[in-house]
């Protein structure tokens, strides 16, 4: 007690989140996965003003080239620029996967808290339904929803995102439950504070590290998942670039054209990658019993 | 039992309140009764088990239900039956008129919030106001409760301050909206010798800047002695003696609190073994029919398979054992003593 008199006031004080993020840059997989991630993002967000071809410009003169000065990345079947299209599947593809997982946890999440805090009946038929749900794989689930929904790339971010969404009910609901078990929660009710101030300050900010380290794990499931409904012609609608459409068509001109496939094939890899790797590191940095 | 005519406004008066743990079995709190008045000291000790934790949180409506469940009973606070009301208007007590300090400061506090919003959210619940106006309260708060700077520790959360800090920071968020009752459950119990006098001084400092009356649960003796106006010693759910703090060290007539007394270590003693209470505590699911204590009790009789009431020796001086006063059931002891 009387050492704290002694700190200088302008003293820089510890604070979790600098902790956080001093374990986050203390992890060379997660920076790399940080990397990849914003490496995509900065490309899909400069897309527009790139110097490139239209990603839809076809060119009857360089059909199925490969890559050369003029077409770094080659072409395809109808002479459109591949470097183009990646970069514009890109925004396609971060797009679809920041989209649906927002719907995901905008549904997911208080869905789940309000299972957690209510208990009895709210509890049980929330979570019945988000068994039956979980019952059913996630791709065939997001294929069911996406055809049902209508083929476009909006559609296909509702279905993913309704796919994923018992995932975040899930665990949004056991990451409830164990905080209110905590001894603050009953300091909480001690001082008379109401649901809405128990919910908002007391339960969200406690529950939110674990569902921020699912949501990056998840919207590298949300990126496969897009490119997957887009290679069946479910998600983005050509000439609309995709990765996932590019790798459709690149199918039939795997032995004329291999960095048709290529490309798209490598990008999906490195995104998914990329997600991943920072998924892990921010579970990584988040675990309070961490080194 | 002896009649005395209620003294008036009791600030809280507890009648016969029981607590079971599912639908069967024996009560786990039984037949508690419990008064005390506006700026008193209530203490009730006891050992762990002995549902002394339970009647503070039946009081605060903070009792787990299910699986625990209020038998019965009535707790008049400024008028008011507890346990008739709505959970709005509890609410609203809860942390207003009516505060609880807790046993673990370490982790009562929210760790995502810092300790000012914490108190603030707090006084802004009862008093209403900006969120300026509730920092003011918090920042003059932790003033009061004796927090070196004060301005600062404000904006910090609670992983960055120690247990003795916390329990400050506890006892000031309690005391934000001017309570007329506080409860505290064990507040020293899991801190540094040297800190829980701190903090005793602190809360009786407190209590008498603030008129708050101070229902104090603990298990130390020692404590209960320094703070006590009224003591009531529990055993196994059950009030086995109450009175004055200088009735009950004067001359404990139970033989469970003779027991709890003599098993106190004395400065300077250092001869011969601590005396101990032979036997353990009954168990919530086998609680004997009688007398909880007859089984431990050395002066048992078959008389004591009978529940004896809470009997008045005068002056408020309540004991439930058929051999009180023990002067007269054994002569020989006046004279020892």
């Amino acid at each position: 007690m009387t050492a704290v008199t002694n700190i200088p006031a302008d003293a820089p004080l510890p604070r979790r989140r600098s902790r956080v993020w001093q374990r986050l840059r203390g992890n060379p997989s997660a920076l790399f996965g940080g990397a990849l991630v914003g490496f995509f993002l900065l490309i899909a967000i400069l897309a527009p003003i790139l110097p490139l071809p239209g990603p839809a410009a076809t060119d009857w003169n360089a059909i199925r080239k490969a890559p050369s000065v003029a077409h770094w990345l080659g072409t395809d079947e109808l002479g459109r620029d591949v470097l183009s299209r990646m970069v514009w599947g890109a925004q396609a593809s971060l797009l679809a996967g920041v989209v649906s997982v927002a719907i995901a946890m905008g549904i997911g999440i208080p869905l789940g808290v309000m299972a957690g805090y209510a208990r009895g009946w709210t509890d049980a038929v929330i979570s019945r339904v988000t068994e039956a749900l979980l019952a059913a794989p996630f791709l065939i689930l997001a294929i069911a929803l996406a055809a049902f929904l209508g083929p476009s790339l909006t559609n296909a971010m509702i279905a993913i995102g309704l796919s994923a969404m018992p995932i975040f009910i899930r665990l949004a609901r056991g990451q409830t439950l164990q905080v209110m078990t905590e001894d603050y929660m009953e300091s909480a009710r001690a001082v008379g504070l109401g649901h809405g101030v128990i919910i908002w300050r007391y339960i969200m900010p406690n529950i939110f590290p674990p569902l921020l380290v699912q949501a990056t794990l998840a919207i590298a499931t949300a990126i496969i998942t897009e490119a997957s409904l887009s290679f069946l012609g479910l998600g983005q609608q050509p000439p609309a670039p995709s990765w996932g459409s590019m790798l459709n068509t690149a199918k039939g001109f795997l032995e004329q054209a291999p960095w048709m496939a290529l490309w798209p094939g490598v990008a999906i890899f490195l995104v998914v990658l990329g997600f991943n790797l920072l998924g892990d590191g921010l579970r990584d940095a988040l675990d309070p019993k961490g080194s | 039992m002896g009649e005395r005519l209620p003294e008036p406004h009791p600030l809280l008066q507890v009648t016969d309140l029981s607590i079971r743990i599912g639908s069967v079995g024996e009560n786990l709190v039984d037949g508690v009764s419990l008064r005390m008045n506006a700026g008193e000291t209530l203490c009730i000790v006891g050992e762990s088990g002995c549902g002394k934790s339970l009647t503070a949180l039946a009081l605060m409506g903070l009792l787990p239900t299910p699986p625990l469940r209020l038998m019965s009973g009535r707790a008049e606070f400024g008028g008011q039956d507890l346990f008739s009301l709505s959970s709005q208007d509890l609410n609203h007590i809860r942390g207003g008129e009516m505060a609880m300090i807790f046993q673990e400061p370490m982790t009562s506090l929210n760790p995502a919030l810092t300790i000012g919003e914490q108190i603030a959210e707090s006084v802004r619940r009862h008093r209403g106001g900006t969120r300026t106006e509730a920092l003011d309260r918090a920042l003059e708060m932790l003033r009061r409760v004796r927090i070196p700077a004060p301005e600062k520790r404000l904006g910090e959360y609670p992983h960055q301050m120690s247990g003795g800090m916390r329990q400050r920071a506890m006892i000031a968020m309690a005391l934000a909206n001017d309570p007329r009752l506080l409860i505290a459950d064990e507040p020293t119990t899991a801190l540094d010798v040297t800190v829980q006098q701190q903090v005793l001084d602190l809360i009786r400092a407190l209590q008498a800047e603030t008129g708050a009356g101070l229902v104090l649960i603990t298990h130390d003796l020692g404590v209960v002695a320094e703070m006590a106006d009224q003591v009531a010693v529990m055993y196994a759910g059950r009030i086995v003696e109450s009175g004055p703090v200088a009735a009950i060290f004067d001359d404990p007539q139970h033989p469970y609190t003779i027991g709890l007394m003599s098993s106190m270590p004395a400065l300077g003693a250092r001869s011969g073994r601590l005396v101990t209470i032979p036997g353990i505590v009954p168990p919530a699911n086998a609680m004997p029919k009688g007398c909880r204590f007859a089984a431990r009790c050395p002066f048992a009789m078959p008389d004591c398979a009978k529940a004896p009431p809470l009997a008045d020796l005068g002056g408020g001086h309540r004991v439930a054992c058929w051999n009180a006063p023990l002067e007269q059931a054994f002569p020989a002891m006046a004279v020892a003593g």
